[in-house]
């Protein structure tokens, strides 16, 4: 892993502060890959269902499962952990299903399980961890350092565009 | 009540309605249909011997789809609004241009849904332009070629199945092929040496900043214009088709579904996928025999079907679309059935595992990352809740050349 910005942090939010305007904002969902926690922004998720019957979608990428039908809506899955070039796993009944609103338009995040709604404050994350790649629009929005561990705060945008992927290909042609 | 909002002209018997009302109840009345035919089609009811109920359902089925005619119908609107807007842009353009022009509209009481046609201006100026600045000649140059000095635009407009077909005909000097293919060849469309069919060269002409104009006028030219047009056009689940002769005009015509809401289908399934075509396009349902497909090695193993005295090109979806899966078969491929559909560029035979049912559906757009799949209007959402891939049989054909 690389390193983190490790300043100590001075700085923090007196008790008893009004955060009523933005609580939405420093609010996100976190969720399980593997052994990891992964986080969005409350802000851009709609709902959260149990795994449904996926009916597969021709010429989308691998990691593109398919869609579902929710309530006559047409919402395309996509599974994180293909995504994220990990192993396959069998959906459980602990699998679900994120379903979020990204660009205006509706897409279903395959997890291996919801944690909870934490708060995290924007001095908690790290948003110029550098993790290889320099310039490049990154899946990563940030780090969060909580006390027990450490929560992947994802860019849902790039993750949805694979404005990364697309940026490792360049540069392994190049 | 709320006399305000719907108000009657007590003389004409109109109403106006705010669109919002309108979208709202065809929404409801598309949720209506899927949910009636989730009830009828319900598995409980399998096996059970129900003549009063199989009546009754089969009252409900038909009130169900007068219903959605009857919605579908508020919402058409006669073509005509945008055939004078365009009239009026005739003027300014022979203005602009010092070109004499004379402009006939035909079909101008045909129906169109408000949301294809307040969408359809946009385009149909486009190609209105080009036709004023690039097809129609000055008219010294238009009686020294022994034509009249007014040139003639023509816009027609005609109900075919579930159709529109609009065309835009100019009595011009017609598509320059040479400078068009110098164009095409320059921007890498075509390899020097290759000679493209006159209908798949002038396709080209709505590509992104294609344009041939030695100036740019302020009306054409730059390039940009057709490509708006094709935009517009993909989002509206249409066609365009291109003709021209040298000397003797070109002709635009844009094919469109008359209403976006619900299409009638034929459902397919191949590999463990459904699929849907609009009924109009499927000519024939045939059950070959394996004589009748023959590969031919010379041409990449291109398929061709053996029918009549004749033989039709076969497009493999799974070979079409990536990421099938072949091994998901529930049919060996010498029970598959083919299905023939009519296009553009002649029939297309497409093998299938099984023709399930003929349904209307529900069409939802592609949005997001769906919207990189090809050859496709969108999302059907069939009666039993699956959703079926709507397939744009015009694009399968044209994957070489154009893509």
């Amino acid at each position: 892993m690389t390193q983190l910005a490790t300043e100590p942090r001075t700085q923090t939010v007196p008790m008893g502060l009004e955060v009523e305007a933005d609580t939405l904002a420093n609010m996100y969902l976190t969720f399980d890959i593997g052994a990891e926690e992964y986080g969005v922004s409350i802000s851009d998720v709609i709902e959260i269902v149990g795994m449904q019957r996926i009916m597969p979608i021709p010429d989308l990428p691998h990691y593109l499962k398919g869609v579902i039908n929710l309530r006559g809506k047409v919402i395309p899955l996509m599974d994180i952990r293909l995504r994220f070039n990990m192993a396959e796993r069998a959906y459980d009944e602990r699998t679900v299903i994120i379903v979020m609103e990204v660009d205006d338009a509706p897409i279903g995040l395959i997890v291996d399980g919801v944690r909870e709604v934490r708060e995290i404050g924007d001095d908690r994350i790290d948003r110029h961890a550098q993790l290889g790649k320099s310039s490049s629009r990154q899946v990563i929005a940030g780090l969060a350092r909580m006390e027990e561990s450490v929560v992947v705060i994802l860019n849902p945008s790039v993750l949805v565009s694979e404005d990364d992927l697309r940026l490792i290909q360049d540069k392994s042609e190049g | 009540m709320n006399q305000a909002r719907a108000d009657v002209a007590a003389e004409t018997g109109l109403m106006r309605v705010p669109s919002e009302r309108i979208s709202r109840l065809m929404d409801l009345v598309a949720e209506l249909s899927l949910s009636v035919a989730e009830t009828v089609r319900s598995p409980d009811l399998d096996g059970l011997e129900l003549s009063h109920f199989e009546t009754a359902v089969h009252r409900l089925m038909m009130i169900v789809h007068e219903v959605q005619d009857a919605a579908t119908d508020m919402r058409l609107v006669a073509i005509d609004d945008v055939f004078k807007r365009l009239r009026r842009m005739v003027r300014e353009l022979e203005r602009q241009t010092g070109k004499k022009i004379d402009i006939q509209t035909i079909g101008a009481e045909t129906q169109i849904d408000k949301l294809v046609a307040d969408r359809l201006y946009d385009p149909l100026l486009h190609v209105l332009r080009n036709a004023a600045d690039h097809g129609l000649e000055p008219p010294d140059e238009r009686l020294a070629a022994g034509k009249s000095d007014t040139g003639l635009i023509r816009l027609t407009a005609a109900q075919v199945g579930s159709e529109v077909r609009i065309t835009v005909e100019d009595d011009g000097r017609g598509l320059n092929r040479k400078r068009i293919l110098a164009k095409a060849r320059e921007r890498g469309f075509f390899a020097e040496d290759e000679e493209p069919e006159p209908a798949v060269l002038w396709k080209v002409i709505f590509k992104d900043g294609f344009s041939t104009a030695e100036t740019v006028s302020n009306l054409s030219g730059r390039g940009v214009g057709m490509d708006v047009l094709n935009t517009t056009m993909t989002a509206l689940r249409r066609r365009i088709l291109v003709d021209s002769q040298e000397g003797n005009g070109t002709r635009v015509a844009l094919h469109i579904p008359v209403s976006l809401a619900f299409l009638d289908c034929i459902i397919l399934r191949l590999a463990g996928q459904l699929f849907a075509v609009p009924i109009d396009v499927v000519s024939e349902i045939l059950k070959p025999d394996a004589r009748q497909l023959a590969g031919i090695s010379a041409q990449n193993g291109a398929e061709v079907y053996l029918w009549r005295n004749g033989s039709i090109p076969v497009c493999r979806l799974t070979e079409f679309f990536e990421g099938m899966d072949t091994k998901n078969r529930t049919h060996q491929s010498g029970q598959q059935v083919i299905i023939v559909f009519q296009t553009a560029n002649g029939p297309l035979a497409i093998p299938v595992d099984e023709i399930l049912d003929r349904q209307q559906v529900v069409m939802k757009p592609l949005t997001g990352r769906l919207a990189q799949v090809r050859a496709s209007y969108g999302c059907a959402l069939l009666g039993n809740g699956d959703v079926a891939l709507v397939l744009d049989c015009e694009r399968l054909v044209q994957r070489e050349g154009s893509a």
